[in-house]
C-alpha cells in the first residue's frame, strides 16, 4: 500500500463530492424509475448499489487476505 | 467430394498459409496477412450450409458444417487474426505469423468441423501452434512458461482423446454436437475441454504462459484457445450445471490474483480467466438467453480484449516492460492515441453503455434474473462490478495515468520518460484504432449483432432503467476504485498459485523420489555385497587352502570317524528299522 498525499487536496475533497451527489442522483433515479425487483425476493429499491457495494467490499477483503498468505518475493520461484 | 473442395475449408486453407508463410517473401507475406483474413471473412458467409467430408483411416471426418454459432465465432476469430496480424507486421518475426496462422485456423477449424475427431486433430494442432507461440515471445520465462503451456495442453488433450475413445467404445454417434449420456466418456471430455478454459486447478497457465508472449503473441493467444472451449462447451455441454460453480470459481479467482498482480498484462490474463468463468457461469446456467449471452459475450470479450492487449503490447514495445512499478509516470501525455483507444476498450471490458460489453452483459444478466436463480445473479453481478479493479480501471491506471511510486515522488514529469516513446504508426495504430472502433459500432448498434446470435430472443439494452442499474454499479464500483486506488498500488511479487504444485512441489517431489530410489538402490547393493562377500568368505573358510574340509587328515583320525560313521549308522538303523533288528536277534539268539 501506498501512501496518499492527496486525502486533504481541496480539489480531490470536490471530486469525492461530486461522485457521492452522483451516485446519490443515480439512487433517487432507481427510485423513481425501477418498477420491480430484477430477481424474486429481493428488495426493488438500490439493489443494484447495494450488492456492487457489498461485493466490492467482500472482494476487497478476500483480496487483502489472499495477499497475505500467498505473496513471495518476486524471485521466489527462481530462488527454489 | 472433390479433391479440391478440401480448399474450400477455411481452417485448412489458414494452416496450409500458416506452413507456408516462412518461406514467402516479405511483401507477399504481409499480403497474406492484410487480405487473406478478410477474404475468408467474406467466403464464411457465402459458402452455403454444404458439409465437406474426407476418409481417412475408415473415418469418416466433417472439416466442415456451418451452423450459426460456428459461423459467429469463426467471423471473431478471423477478425482477431487479421486484427493481430496487422498489429504483428510491425516486429512479429515470420515464424510467429506463421503460428499464429496455423493457430487461427485451428481455431476456425474448431468452429466448424462436424465431428469429434476432425476436432480433436485441430485441437493438438491449437495446442502445439500456441505453445509455438509463446516460444517466440523472446521474454525472459518464454521456453519454461511455454513448456509448462503445452505440458497443460497436452494433459488436456489425453483427457479428450480418452473420452472420444470411450465415446466411440460405447458406438455413440461421432458426431459434434451434445453429448447426452453421463457416463464416463461424458466426463473425460469435458475435463479435457476445461482445462483449455482455464478451468481450476489449471487457471494459472493462462496467466503463466501469455505474458511470456510478444505484443502481438498475446493478443493471439488471448483470442483462440479459451474461447474455443467456450464454443465446444456451449455446443456439447449447454446446461451442464457442473459449469455454474467452476465459473463462479474462475470469475473471482480472476478478479481476486488481478488485485494482487503489479504486470499489467498478467493483470489481463487474469481478466481472461476472469471472463471466461462468467461465460461458463452462462453456459452452465443453459436458458436461450444465458446461451445467447454467452455467444455474445464470448465475441466481445474478444474484440475488447485485443485492444487493450494492443495498447499493454504498445507500451511493451516502447518502453521494454509491462511492471507498474517500472513504467513511469503518466505515459498517457505521450501515447494519447494508443490512450484512447485503450479507454474505450476498458470502457468495453466494464459494460459502459454504448460499448460492446454492455449489450453482451445485458443479455446474460437478464437470463440469469428470468432463470429466477438469485444468488447466481448476485454474484454475477457482482464479478461485472469488480471488473473495474482489473481490465476496467486499474489496468489504463496503472499503465497510462498512474504516478510513479516506486521513486517516491508523485506526479513525476513527464520529461522522464524518454522522448521516443510515443504512439506507434502504421499498422500497429491502425490495428488498435480498428478493434476499439469495433467495440464501439457493436455498442451503438446491438441489434444487427443480435441478429447472429443462435437462439431466438428478443433483448432491449438501451431502456432508462437498465441504463440506470449499469450506471449504479459502474458508479459504485468507480467510486470504491477512486478512493481507494493508491492502496491498491501493486508492491513487486509473485503469488503463488496452483502451478506451485508443479513447479515446486513436483520438482521437489521428484527429486526425493530419486533420491530415495538412489538410497534403496544403495542400500541394496550393500546388503547384496556384503552377503555375497560373506558366503564367500565361509566357503573360503571350509574349503580355502586352510579350511576345515579342504585339509589332509591323519590316517588314524580317518580311521576313528568312520568306526563313529559306522556305529551312529547302527544306532540309527536299530531305532528306524526294529523289523530288521528282530530278525537278527532271533537269528543269533539260543533256541
Amino acid at each position: 500500500m501506498q501512501p496518499n498525499k492527496h486525502n486533504n487536496n481541496p480539489r480531490y475533497l470536490r471530486i469525492r463530492v461530486a461522485l457521492g451527489a452522483g451516485l446519490l442522483l443515480l439512487l433517487s433515479g432507481d427510485l423513481i424509475l425501477t418498477s420491480h425487483s430484477p430477481v424474486h425476493n429481493m428488495p426493488q429499491f438500490g439493489i443494484y448499489m447495494l450488492v456492487t457495494l457489498a461485493g466490492t467490499a467482500a472482494v476487497l477483503g478476500v483480496t487483502f487476505i489472499m495477499g497475505k498468505l500467498l505473496r513471495r518475493r518476486e524471485d521466489y520461484y527462481a530462488q527454489h | 467430394m472433390r479433391s479440391t473442395d478440401i480448399f474450400l475449408v477455411p481452417g485448412v486453407v489458414l494452416i496450409l498459409t500458416g506452413l507456408v508463410l516462412q518461406l514467402m517473401p516479405a511483401w507477399l507475406r504481409r499480403t497474406s496477412v492484410v487480405v487473406l483474413p478478410p477474404l475468408l471473412l467474406v467466403h464464411i458467409w457465402n459458402m452455403g450450409a454444404a458439409d465437406i467430408h474426407i476418409h481417412w483411416l475408415e473415418f469418416q471426418l466433417t472439416l466442415l458444417r456451418p451452423g450459426s454459432s460456428g459461423l459467429l465465432f469463426a467471423s471473431v476469430f478471423l477478425i482477431a487474426l487479421w486484427g493481430g496480424g496487422i498489429f504483428a507486421l510491425q516486429d512479429a518475426s515470420a515464424r510467429e505469423l506463421g503460428a499464429a496462422f496455423i493457430y487461427a485456423g485451428s481455431a476456425i477449424g474448431i468452429s466448424l468441423c462436424g465431428d469429434w475427431l476432425t476436432l480433436f486433430c485441430f485441437w493438438e494442432l491449437m495446442a502445439l501452434s500456441s505453445t509455438l507461440i509463446v516460444w517466440c515471445g523472446g521474454q525472459k520465462y518464454s521456453h519454461s512458461a511455454g513448456m509448462r503451456y503445452l505440458l497443460v495442453h497436452l494433459a488436456g488433450g489425453v483427457l479428450l482423446l480418452a473420452g472420444l475413445s470411450a465415446l466411440a467404445a460405447t458406438g455413440a454417434s461421432m458426431e459434434f454436437g451434445p453429448l447426452d449420456s453421463k457416463g464416463y466418456a461424458y466426463w473425460l471430455i469435458l475435463a479435457g475441454i476445461l482445462v483449455n478454459a482455464g478451468a481450476p486447478p489449471f487457471s494459472f497457465w493462462i496467466a503463466d504462459a501469455y505474458p511470456q508472449a510478444s505484443p502481438s503473441g498475446m493478443v493471439f493467444l488471448s483470442a483462440f484457445t479459451t474461447k474455443t472451449a467456450v464454443f465446444v462447451l456451449l455446443i456439447a455441454f449447454a446446461g451442464e450445471s457442473v459449469l455454474i460453480p467452476v465459473g463462479i470459481f474462475m470469475a473471482f479467482y480472476g478478479i481476486v490474483y488481478a488485485l494482487l498482480e503489479h504486470d499489467i498484462r498478467r493483470i489481463l490474463a487474469y481478466s481472461i480467466v476472469n471472463q471466461v468463468g462468467f461465460m461458463l457461469v452462462a453456459v452452465g446456467v443453459g436458458t436461450s438467453a444465458t446461451l445467447n449471452g454467452a455467444h455474445a459475450h464470448a465475441a466481445a470479450h474478444i474484440l475488447y480484449k485485443m485492444t487493450l492487449l494492443m495498447g499493454a503490447g504498445t507500451i511493451l514495445r516502447q518502453l521494454g516492460s509491462t511492471s507498474a512499478s517500472t513504467l513511469g509516470g503518466h505515459l498517457w501525455r505521450h501515447m494519447p492515441k494508443t490512450t484512447l483507444c485503450v479507454g474505450i476498450g476498458a470502457a468495453a471490458s466494464m459494460g459502459v453503455p454504448f460499448t460492446s460489453s454492455f449489450i453482451t452483459k445485458s443479455v446474460v444478466l437478464t437470463g440469469l434474473a428470468d432463470a429466477d436463480m438469485p444468488l447466481i445473479w448476485v454474484l454475477m453481478l457482482i464479478c461485472s462490478a469488480a471488473v473495474v479493479f482489473n481490465a476496467g480501471m486499474r489496468f489504463p491506471w496503472l499503465a497510462l495515468f498512474a504516478p510513479s511510486y516506486p521513486s517516491g515522488v508523485e506526479n513525476t514529469p513527464s520529461s522522464r520518460i524518454p522522448d521516443s516513446v510515443k504512439d506507434p504508426n502504421g499498422f500497429a495504430m491502425g490495428a488498435m484504432a480498428a478493434s476499439a472502433l469495433i467495440c464501439l459500432v457493436v455498442g451503438w448498434v446491438p441489434d444487427w449483432f443480435y441478429a447472429l446470435l443462435p437462439y431466438p430472443g428478443s433483448y432491449h439494452p438501451y431502456t432508462a432503467g437498465h441504463l440506470l442499474e449499469q450506471m449504479q454499479v459502474l458508479g459504485v464500483a468507480g467510486s470504491i476504485f477512486w478512493v481507494t486506488r493508491h492502496y491498491f498500488y501493486p508492491q513487486q511479487g509473485t503469488t503463488l498459485d496452483t502451478d506451485w504444485f508443479l513447479r515446486i512441489a513436483l520438482f521437489k517431489g521428484w527429486n526425493r523420489f530419486l533420491q530415495l530410489l538412489g538410497f534403496t538402490y544403495n542400500r541394496a547393493s550393500r546388503m547384496l555385497t556384503n552377503s555375497s562377500v560373506r558366503s564367500h568368505m565361509l566357503i573360503f573358510s571350509l574349503h580355502g587352502p586352510r579350511g576345515i574340509l579342504a585339509r589332509s587328515w591323519h590316517t588314524g583320525s580317518i580311521a576313528l570317524w568312520v568306526a563313529l560313521m559306522l556305529a551312529s549308522y547302527i544306532l540309527v538303523y536299530n531305532f528306524s528299522a526294529p523289523s530288521a533288528f528282530n530278525i537278527l536277534r532271533r537269528f543269533f539268539s539260543p533256541g
